[in-house]
């Protein structure tokens, strides 16, 4: 089982859970997306965000 | 986090199990997790450098990585980061000459024009920062265009609730601007328009559908609303997303 977070809410039991956060440097993210994403509201890439921070999170439906 | 900061930041979430797009909706709507900001993609726009899930990365007003790891873990640390980031937003970068501070304080006080004018100034001065001046007018230019762009899109996409709400911030802001007076004309002119408040009325009743939806997922009663839905609203675009809602039925 997997943990993750959506709107702040805790869901899920179990966190794979290591200590591996890794501090960025200097690497910048740029992608447009090919298909686009439910609830994107017309939001088509990274680029839109600009001014914003972004918060990606990756998650599993199993 | 998506719900206390709304539109504030961007939060994409990605699917990492293999899900096909319709199965990674449906398990968002029956868990209760749409009804904010956050977009739900199985595409992975950044590099998580993680075999583990949850994982995340955090990046910064300007799209640079801030931090990676679990986001359980970092819960607090990755608040802290997003509030700096929101605090930085508002104020004109380290590095901005003195001399700019007054454009700058103006633009992100929601005065675009007022921003470029006094850019303007300093670039007519022609000392040591003309050229920083130009540069930071293009900029503003920029982002302008860039603010309107998305609005014209959304109301070509059908999301025109939020192209209307974003319209009027963005019209506030960015009135006296010359280079997008054409564009805002247009999306005026398209706001008037028989086909665009078809589409509103029809965007605005399926979010009042979707409200109930939110906690409950697609119920059964949920989906008999929408079919009513895509009667009332056949042809538009708002429609067309209860259609395909209406399939993720969850009794």
């Amino acid at each position: 089982m997997n943990t993750t977070i959506v709107g702040g809410t805790l869901v899920g039991a179990l966190a794979l859970s290591l200590a591996f956060a890794q501090e960025g440097g200097g690497e910048h993210a740029s992608h447009t997306f090919a298909k686009e994403p439910v609830n994107a509201r017309a939001l088509a890439s990274l680029e839109d965000f600009k001014g914003r921070p972004v918060l990606v999170e990756f998650w599993g439906t199993h | 986090m998506a719900k206390e900061l709304g539109d504030t930041i961007g939060i994409v979430m990605v699917e990492s199990q293999g899900a096909t797009f319709d199965e990674m909706e449906r398990f968002a709507w029956d868990n209760g997790w749409m009804g904010t900001s956050a977009m739900w993609t199985l595409e992975r726009p950044v590099d998580s450098k993680s075999n583990y899930l949850p994982s995340y990365v955090l990046l910064d007003n300007n799209g640079y990585v801030l931090s990676r790891g679990n986001p359980i873990e970092d819960h607090g640390k990755i608040e802290d980061m997003i509030d700096e980031q929101l605090k930085l937003a508002k104020k004109a970068p380290d590095d901005a000459p003195k001399a700019l501070d007054k454009a700058w304080k103006e633009f992100l006080g929601g005065k675009y024009q007022k921003g470029i004018e006094a850019a303007q100034k300093v670039a007519e001065k022609g000392d040591e920062d003309a050229e920083a001046a130009k540069a930071l007018i293009t900029e503003f230019e920029e982002r302008i265009g860039t603010e309107l762009a998305l609005i014209e899109r959304r109301i070509e996409a059908g999301w025109c609730v939020e192209a209307k709400s974003g319209y009027d911030a963005f019209s506030r802001a960015a009135r006296g601007v010359e280079a997008v007076a054409d564009r805002m004309k247009t999306v005026e002119e398209k706001f008037d328009s028989e086909d665009f408040k078809r589409e509103f009325e029809a965007e605005e009743a399926l979010n009042g559908i979707l409200e109930d939806a939110h906690d409950d997922g697609i119920t059964k009663k949920v989906v008999k609303k929408l079919e009513k839905h895509v009667e009332r609203y056949d042809g538009t675009k708002a429609a067309d997303r209860a259609k395909r809602l209406s399939g993720f039925a969850n009794e």
